[in-house]
Formats: C-alpha cells, sequence, structure tokens
C-alpha cells in the first residue's frame, strides 16, 4: 500500500475514471472485435423450477432479456427474486437431474437450455465467465491463486502451463494488484478482502469471454473497497468491451455503475429499461417502493417508506400479480384485477417494459399514495 | 408498555442532559498467537485503541467504520461482554468497566443489545414466549405476569401476540429481527446497542425494522449505540456520528457536520465511496475520493496517524506524530477531527437540488 | 513447525506416561493376583505363594515396582527369572511372568502380523469406501445412492463377529477359495495370501463407516461455491469433482483416518480370534486372561503410543492438505 495522491475528477469527465491503483501499464489483451451492442446473450421465456419437499420451487419464470457487448446490464431483486439462479442457468450451472430448465437461452449463438455438457464446457470462461459474492468461499482454499487461475487459461488454450501461469501472472497485474509474481504463488487466505475480488476477476476475464456475470461482486465487501471494485470493472469493461452482467440487490450501486437495468420480484421480470430512467422515474410499484424506503447518505429523511409483509414463498406464488399483496396502489386498479390475473410484460414507454395493470403508473406512484 | 414515554425528545436538544454514557480512554487489545518461521510470535489485536466519546441521555450515536475497525468490540466492551484492558465507561456517573459480575447485573438491564444476524441470535428450540420471559424472570420483572408482558411486547413490536407459542423458524427474517428487539425491550432498557441490525435483511424489509426502531426510540426515549457500515442507514437514523478506523475515532460529530462538512479524509473517502441513487436523479456528481488498498492489520498498526498509509495528504508529520481529536477551526460544536491537514469538504453527497 | 513438533511429543510423552501410571495401579488395585493364578487352586501353599510372589518381584511395594518398570524402559534393568538374574536391554518391557519370554520379543513376534493386517485392511476399506462414498455423492437422491447408504448402514450394524464367522466358514472352508492363514516361517506369499480373508472382512466392516464419512464430507464440498467456480471454468467434470472436490472433502476422514489406523494397528481382537491370526490383539488378551502383567503393560504402551503417533501424523498430514492450517 502506498500513499497515492488522487485528484478529485473534474466535474466535466463524469463517466470512467483512471484506476485507483498506481496503474500498472495494461498488458496487450486483444479486445473483442465485435461491435458495440451486439447482442451476446438472449434469453427467452426462461423458467426453472426446482422440485422440494412442498412442491415445485418456481425461481424463475418467463424470464426474457438481453445482454449487449459494451453494457452493463443490472439485474435487481431481493434474496429469493431469481436474479442468482437465472444467472447461474445462462452457464448452465444447474444440475439436469435437480431442476427443470424450460424456454431458450442463447449465448453467442448457441442453446444452452439442454446443451450437451461439453458445449457447455466449451462456453463456460471462453464465452462468459462468472464472478461470486464471496471470493474467500469461491476461492479454492487448497490451490495457490496463480494456478487457479491458470486451470481456467489451460483448459481452452493448448499451451504450456509455463505460459499459462505467465498469463496468470499477467491477468493478475491487470486487474490492480501489486507484486503479482509474489500474489500468483500465495493461497487466497493470504490475500485481503480486496485483494480476493481482484484475483477473481483476473480469473472471470483470463479467456477474455464477452459475457462476464458479476453476482453481487462487492456485497462482501467495505465501502471503500467496493468502489474500488466497481471502478475496476468498468474500466475493464471499457479496455474489454464484453458484456457486463451485474446482479445485485444494492441500487445504489446499479445506478453507479449500470447502462440497463432489470427488477425481478418472485421470479419474474417486473420492470425493465434503462438504468437512469427506472431509477429516476421507476413506473412498478415495487420498483417505486423499494428505491422510496432507501434511506440515502445524501440527504436527511425522516419515515422510510416500507413495503409491507415478506417476500412470498416461491412454492405457494400469490394469485395474479405476485406482488399484490404488499402493493399499496392496487385500489387503483379496477374489479380486482391485481389479485386475479397475471400482467402482462408490456411496453410501457420507449424502451420501458412493466408488468402492471397500472393504466398510468407515473402518476399514481407518489408519495401520498404509499403513505 | 409499562415504561412512560421519557421527555426527551430524540434528535432535539438531546445533549443538554448529563451524559449518559462516558467512555474514556477506551483499550480493548486481544492477544493472538502465531507461527512466524521456526518460532511462535504472540501478537497483540489493538481493537480498540484509546477512544474517548459520550452520549447524552436520549441521543443516537452512530458508530461508522470499515471491517475490523473496532466498532463491534466498543459495543461489547460497554455492554460488558467483554472486559476493556483499560479505561474508562461511565453510565449515569459510574465506572463499570471492571465491575464484578454480580454488581454488573442489575446494569446489564439498563444497557440491552440488538444483533446482527436474526437467525443465530434466537435459541431455535425457544417459543418466542421462552425467548421473551426468561430475561423477566432473570430480573424478577412482571412476576406472575410474564406471558401478558410477553404479549404486550410482541404487539409493541408489531408482531402478532396470539403468535406467542411459536418458534423461531416459523418466523420470517424481518420478523425474527423484531423479535430480537422485543426481547431487547423486555427488561425496559434506558440504552439499546444495536450492531448492525438491519444489514442481514433484505431491503424491502430494512426499512420496515428502521421505523419500527425510529418510533420505539421516540415512544420509549431510549438512547441508541447504532453501529453500521451503511452511511444511509446511519444518516437516517442517528443524532450524532462517531467514525472509526482501525480502532480509533477519527472524526466525531453532529450529523450536520460529518454528512455535510466533513474535515478527516477517511470521512470524506467513506462519503465519496457509497453508492447513491441520486446520481442518476439529477444531482451533481460527488467529489472523487478513491482510496488505495485495504485497511491495514490491526495488529501493527502504521505509526502516527493510522489512516496515513491509504491518505492521500500524509506527510512526515502524520508518520512521526499522531494526531489528537479535537476541535478544528471551521467545525461545528462538540465536532472533532483526528487530523493534521483537516479540511472542509462540502461536496461528497449527491443532494437533488430543490 | 518443528517448536509444534517438539510440543506435541512433549505432550505425547506425558500422555504416555498418565496411561502407563493408570494401567500399572488399575492392576494393583483390581483383584487380580498372577501369583495366586500361577499358583493354582489346589496344591497352593502359603510359601509357595510367597516364592512365586517374590519370583515375579510382586511382592515388594508398587511405587518401587513402577519405578524400577520405569527405570528398565530406559536404561535396562536386571530382572529375576526363577532365581536367576536376567539381563533385560533398554527398552525394557520386562519377562512375561508366564513364559520367561521377553515382551520386546513376544510383541515384535506379533507385531508385523498386526500391522500388514492393518495395511491391508486400510486399502481395501480406503478404496472401496471413500470411492463408494463419493459415487453416492455424485448421484444423491438417486436409488443408487439410497441403496449404497441403506446397504451400508445395515451391514456396518451386523456385529463384526457374525459377518466374520460366516465369511470364514463360507470361504476359508465350506468353499475354500481364500487360504487359511500362516505364519510367517511358512513363507511370505503364504502368509501374504492368509491375511487377505481377514482383511477383506474387516476391510468392508470399516468401509461401511468410511462410505458414509465420504458421502457426508462429498455432498457439503460438492456444494461449495469454491466447486461451482471450478465448474465455471470449463474444465471437466471429472477434474472437478477429484482434483477439486476429493481433495477438500478427504481433509476431514484423514482424521478419522488416523485414529482407525492407531486402533487396528494396536490389533483386533475379534477377526484376529476367528481367522487364527498370532496378532497383538490376541496376544493381549492371552495375557490379560493370565493377569500376565508386563505383557499387559507392554501391549497398552505400544497401543497408546501409536494413538499418540497417529495423532500427530494427522495432524502434520492436515497442514500439508490445507495450507490455512498453520500449525500453531
Amino acid at each position: 500500500m502506498s500513499a497515492q495522491p488522487i485528484q478529485p475528477e473534474p466535474a466535466d469527465r463524469p463517466a470512467i475514471l483512471p484506476m485507483d491503483a498506481p496503474a500498472p501499464a495494461p498488458k496487450p489483451v486483444v479486445p473483442i472485435v465485435a461491435p458495440i451492442g451486439e447482442v451476446v446473450l438472449q434469453v427467452t421465456d426462461l423458467a426453472v423450477r426446482f422440485p422440494s419437499d412442498e412442491g415445485p420451487v418456481n425461481a424463475v419464470q418467463d424470464l426474457s432479456y438481453e445482454a449487449r457487448l459494451g453494457r452493463t446490464l443490472a439485474i435487481v431483486g431481493e434474496s429469493g427474486s431469481g436474479k442468482s439462479v437465472s444467472s447461474m442457468a445462462v452457464l448452465g450451472l444447474h444440475n439436469a437431474k435437480r431442476s427443470t430448465i424450460t424456454g431458450s437461452i442463447l449465448l453467442d449463438g448457441h442453446e444452452i437450455v439442454g446443451a450437451e455438457e461439453s458445449l457447455l464446457r466449451k462456453l463456460r470462461s471462453n464465452t462468459a465467465a462468472m464472478i461470486f459474492q464471496d471470493p474467500l468461499s469461491a476461492l479454492h482454499p487448497f490451490y495457490k491463486v496463480g494456478s487457479q487461475i491458470a486451470e481456467a487459461y489451460l483448459a481452452h488454450n493448448s499451451v504450456s502451463k509455463q505460459v499459462a501461469r505467465k498469463r496468470a501472472v499477467e491477468m493478475l497485474d491487470l486487474v490492480g494488484i501489486p507484486t503479482p509474481e509474489r500474489r500468483a504463488r500465495q493461497f487466497p487466505h493470504e490475500f485481503s478482502g480486496g485483494m480476493r475480488q481482484r484475483a477473481m476477476i483476473a480469473l472471470g476475464l483470463v479467456n477474455n469471454p464477452k459475457l462476464l456475470i458479476a453476482d453481487e461482486p462487492t456485497t462482501a465487501l467495505d465501502v471503500t473497497v467496493q468502489a474500488q471494485i466497481l471502478d475496476l470493472v468498468k474500466n475493464l469493461q471499457q479496455e474489454f468491451g464484453s458484456a457486463v452482467i451485474l446482479i445485485t440487490h444494492d441500487l445504489g450501486v446499479v445506478a453507479e455503475v449500470a447502462d440497463d437495468i432489470l427488477v425481478m420480484y418472485a421470479g419474474r421480470a417486473v420492470e425493465k429499461g434503462l438504468a437512469k430512467d427506472v431509477l429516476a422515474r421507476p413506473q412498478h410499484p415495487y420498483t417505486y417502493a423499494l428505491l422510496q424506503s432507501l434511506p440515502s447518505a445524501s440527504e436527511d429523511s425522516d419515515r422510510l417508506l416500507t413495503i409491507k409483509g415478506s417476500p412470498p414463498s416461491l412454492v405457494n406464488l400469490p394469485s395474479g400479480c405476485s406482488f399484490h399483496p404488499r402493493c399499496a396502489v392496487r385500489d387503483r386498479v379496477p374489479g380486482d384485477a391485481c389479485a386475479r390475473t397475471l400482467p402482462e410484460l408490456r411496453t410501457s414507454a420507449p424502451g420501458r417494459q412493466i408488468r402492471c395493470h397500472l393504466a398510468n403508473p407515473e402518476q399514481v406512484l407518489t408519495e401520498e399514495h404509499f403513505a | 408498555m409499562t415504561t412512560s414515554p421519557s421527555a426527551t425528545q430524540p434528535g432535539a436538544g438531546a445533549r443538554a442532559g448529563e451524559p449518559l454514557i462516558e467512555i474514556e480512554h477506551l483499550v480493548k487489545y486481544f492477544a493472538v498467537r502465531e507461527v512466524q518461521g521456526l518460532t511462535m510470535v504472540r501478537n497483540t489485536v489493538k481493537a480498540v485503541d484509546d477512544i474517548t466519546f459520550s452520549i447524552a441521555d436520549g441521543e443516537t450515536l452512530g458508530l461508522v467504520g470499515e471491517s475490523g475497525c473496532g466498532k463491534s468490540t466498543v459495543s461489547r466492551c460497554i455492554t460488558r461482554l467483554e472486559t476493556p484492558t483499560s479505561g474508562a465507561i461511565r453510565y449515569r456517573g459510574r465506572d463499570i468497566a471492571n465491575l464484578p459480575e454480580k454488581q454488573l447485573r442489575p446494569l446489564r438491564r439498563e444497557i440491552q443489545m440488538i444483533f446482527q444476524d436474526p437467525y443465530s441470535s434466537l435459541n431455535p428450540r425457544q417459543t418466542v414466549g421462552a425467548i421473551l420471559s426468561t430475561p423477566l424472570r432473570v430480573h424478577g420483572l412482571a412476576k406472575g405476569k410474564e406471558k401478558a408482558r410477553a404479549q404486550e411486547l410482541l404487539e409493541l413490536v408489531g408482531l402478532n401476540p396470539e403468535h406467542i407459542n411459536r418458534y423461531p423458524s416459523e418466523f420470517s427474517g424481518g420478523q425474527r429481527q423484531r423479535i430480537g428487539i422485543a426481547r431487547a425491550l423486555a427488561v425496559e432498557p434506558k440504552v439499546i446497542i444495536a450492531d448492525e441490525p438491519v444489514s442481514a435483511l433484505d431491503v424491502s424489509v430494512q426499512a420496515q425494522v428502521m421505523n419500527l426502531l425510529s418510533g420505539l426510540r421516540a415512544e420509549l426515549g431510549l438512547s441508541f449505540i447504532f453501529i453500521a457500515h451503511d452511511l444511509g442507514v446511519i444518516r437516517h437514523f442517528c443524532d450524532r456520528v462517531a467514525v472509526m478506523y482501525l480502532g480509533k475515532i477519527v472524526e466525531i460529530g453532529d450529523k450536520p457536520h460529518i454528512y455535510g462538512a466533513p474535515q478527516h479524509p477517511y470521512t470524506q473517502a467513506l462519503l465519496s465511496a457509497a453508492p447513491d441513487i441520486n446520481v442518476v436523479r439529477g444531482a451533481p456528481p460527488k467529489e472523487r475520493i478513491r482510496l488505495v488498498g485495504d485497511p491495514p492489520s490491526p495488529i501493527d498498526p502504521p505509526s502516527g496517524c493510522r489512516f496515513r498509509t491509504r491518505c492521500w495528504k500524509a506527510q512526515d508529520i502524520c508518520a512521526s506524530q499522531e494526531p489528537p481529536l479535537e476541535d478544528k477551526p471551521g467545525g461545528g460544536d462538540d465536532h472533532r477531527i483526528a487530523c493534521h491537514f483537516p479540511e472542509i469538504k462540502s461536496t461528497l453527497v449527491a443532494a437533488v437540488p430543490g | 513447525m518443528l517448536i509444534y513438533i517438539g510440543r506435541r511429543i512433549l505432550m505425547a510423552i506425558s500422555v504416555v506416561l498418565v496411561v502407563l501410571v493408570a494401567t500399572f495401579l488399575l492392576f494393583f488395585a483390581g483383584p487380580a493376583d498372577p501369583a495366586q493364578a500361577m499358583c493354582g487352586e489346589t496344591r497352593c501353599t502359603t510359601q509357595r505363594l510367597e516364592d512365586i510372589r517374590r519370583s515375579l518381584g510382586t511382592d515388594r511395594p508398587v511405587a518401587a515396582q513402577f519405578s524400577e518398570y520405569f527405570k528398565g524402559l530406559f536404561v535396562g534393568r536386571d530382572i529375576y527369572v526363577s532365581g536367576a538374574p536376567k539381563k533385560c536391554e533398554a527398552p525394557c518391557l520386562g519377562f512375561s511372568f508366564r513364559t520367561g519370554i521377553e515382551v520386546k520379543d513376544a510383541i515384535a513376534v506379533r507385531f508385523p502380523n498386526t500391522a500388514m493386517l492393518a495395511l491391508m485392511t486400510m486399502v481395501i476399506f480406503l478404496s472401496v469406501g471413500v470411492s463408494t462414498g463419493v459415487l453416492a455423492a455424485r448421484r444423491r437422491g438417486s436409488a443408487l445412492d439410497r441403496g449404497i447408504v441403506g446397504f451400508s448402514q445395515v451391514f456396518g450394524s451386523i456385529p463384526s463377529y457374525i459377518t466374520g464367522l460366516l465369511f470364514a466358514l463360507y470361504f476359508t472352508v465350506l468353499y475354500p477359495i481364500l487360504p487359511r492363514y500362516t505364519n510367517r516361517g511358512d513363507g511370505l506369499p503364504a502368509w501374504l495370501g492368509g491375511l487377505i480373508a481377514p482383511a477383506i472382512i474387516l476391510g468392508l466392516f470399516y468401509a461401511t463407516g468410511y462410505v458414509r464419512y465420504a458421502r457426508a464430507s462429498m455432498v457439503d464440498t460438492l456444494s461449495q461455491d469454491y466447486v461451482r467456480t471450478a465448474r465455471s471454468k470449463g474444465i471437466g467434470e471429472q477434474t472437478v469433482v477429484y482434483k477439486h472436490a476429493l481433495r477438500a472433502a478427504l481433509s476431514p476422514v484423514v482424521t478419522i483416518l488416523g485414529l482407525d489406523m492407531a486402533g487396528l494397528l494396536s490389533g483386533t481382537l475379534i477377526t484376529e480370534q476367528i481367522f487364527g491370526v498370532d496378532g497383538i490383539g490376541r496376544f493381549a488378551i492371552e495375557s490379560l486372561r493370565n493377569d500376565d502383567l508386563p505383557i499387559i503393560m507392554g501391549t497398552v504402551l505400544v497401543g497408546c503410543v501409536l494413538v499418540v503417533i497417529m495423532n500427530l501424523v494427522v495432524d502434520i498430514a492436515y497442514s500439508f492438505i490445507d495450507p490455512r492450517v498453520r500449525l500453531s
């Protein structure tokens, strides 16, 4: 650790900023030569179901979205909303015998649902990689960090072990780990939390994938370290041009890094759109209430708006709209439709979709209706 | 509720009265043994290293800082779950830092704790009724009417009093945290020490518990020490804030000063790093401060100012001389900063104009 | 690490000492009287009894006997056998009250039999137990898994003397597919062949436990985040299971293995008895029946040292398996 003067950025250059660490000159890692915005992942009508003693768990239903090169899609939801389950399906990581997956997941032109293990193996890490919430448990405690990264490179490139090892050191350097040669020979428990997550990112990017799925990558980290990691992911995305799916429950993080947002509730998408639009003017009552229930570090707040009750059981979902028992504005929809019919995900504005019966959400979603 | 609401309202001139709790030069070291090469080394984790602060009757103090800064150790010392290495902890003028267990018991009634994890802090084999009446029996309260009192407590925290015979596993996470709160309130405490009480909860449930705590604070006139890493939660709930780093308080003051005009670089870095939704709501961009690396180990903290290894202002004096926690020019009343180069910054939060 | 091992050895020595003293005292506090047993019941005169006591040395105070024994362990001593002094080199475990053979030699003759049986047993229960456990864990919830778990529970709960007797009866007597036990003197192949039958039955019996340990540990490991990470790298399932999951799953099994090996090396009474293996277990029981104190002490000492050594071996092995474990 060194004392590094960090100049505050001028206000007119807000978007992407240099990395925080004494930036080592990035190694020439070949960027993706596909056009920014190309769809690399197309999920259509995805449903994931698990058997359980109480009955089938409908973890994900009717889920459709796409991820584009160079863009960050945030999938937001609480525990049990299906955000992690749906992303693990993208890499085919659910045990086929203990889950039922229907619909379509097109990853770089390959169908993942029902795919052979050999195809999945070729695509994992090479086309789509994943980084996980808790890097201490996500890295193997018995193997050295460098060899864990090299293993992923060796799986997809016919190179010698030495070349793979060198590549691992390069990657550690790229993610801002000082003395990468030494660090590559250490075990995960010898790393600090932030360093471990950097190593995890190095592992994720070692094969230069088109899609990086980050599952709560900063939840286990401290605030100042979280900021470093988010910056790193943003910068690397710029450099690699890959698509990023960021799974999180933290709307503040979404506001800082995401281009697009998908809000999930009880296994279904309830709102989709550009992150800045959705966060500034939410149209689904759940998104609205969630945003209003967050205490802000920037403003004083008197009483927080709350969502009554707690998320429903996925074994026994409420009739109609899954959110209706907790919705404060369901009486604004005539005929008790919310309890009877499941709303379709419909386009409510250009580039915006909501799953809600409300005809004029922006007029209804004001504080007085939630008091 | 048998406690009559206190006259003191939180937030409003609460510091006028006598300090309820005074912490003076509190130190807590833990001994650890490690193998280094061929020898065994005894090391000391300096979890809390000489901190001083006080809380007035009815006041809420927020303790904020990153993991390993000692905020939880402070709370465990105040509740005497740990015995401090040195220093004084005065409750209503009486030093309880080294009080033997027997004399401590009546005081334990007045200082109660709420824990982070509502799953592991409740005994899964006890009914809610048993969980709530145990502290009553221990302290000889509500004799013969324990059940009625337990039901009253459930109602107070917004749970159905008829659920008194249920087990913790039959409740959701938010409801379990409510049970934890009811248990703390059972013995009519004066001070509640809440250690990350909402961080294990889902976002939609967090606000419910926060509002419940705010309501109870106003209704029962409680004082709070509120420990959290979430700066939004602290801002919402607290009157005063103490920012901790590696076992030291680096800045302490009223909420408006800490959030609006912080002077310590670490406070500034924390505020700048906190993700904020307001950045998409038209707030001007926050001033951007990014620290390098992770906090150093509390086993071998840096000399002088402990923050200097990550501070962009650090100079020679920072390594040789520890900055005292003291008033600085431009600071507010009772706003103290431990820094050789304090500087007011007011551009670290993303407030939406208008 | 060296300091750690040094400490552990010191601790081990004190454990052995405590066990020695306890065994000594138990023997003397109990109703056993070797002299009475040797003297017989019908024509035993008081004079004869006294003579025997004197020749065994059991007429002296317990403390004196123990200090004598203890001294012999380190520097050797002279022991009067039938009136004549006999040199007993350190580490001296004394002479058998019954046969007059030096205990050290008696144990040394039998230990290889027990040790080889233990080794062969270990090979069987580790290979069968762990591989079956891993198979069950990978197919968790399937009919195969339930079958494996069910069978291991049933087989494991039948007392080993029943399965052992039946096995011996069927495979070495009625359908003599497997050779019977012979002594080492009859040649190495015959000796090893004779140990196959007891090793199989003992190995299968132990394997039932290892199936369950390995399965439980593997089920737990397969659900760990790092196994998911390994899968997400696009490496083969075999590598995921054997390189990533199994290594982590085996570390708790090593602890049990250490204790089981210590137990096996100190002798397996029933199996040795059934198959006629001349091992430590049978030897110890015979000496107990005969109140043959020096042999009892000797076998207890060997067993105790083995347990302590295996514990140390397990701990050191652990630090090699799991880099997070630092010997402290």
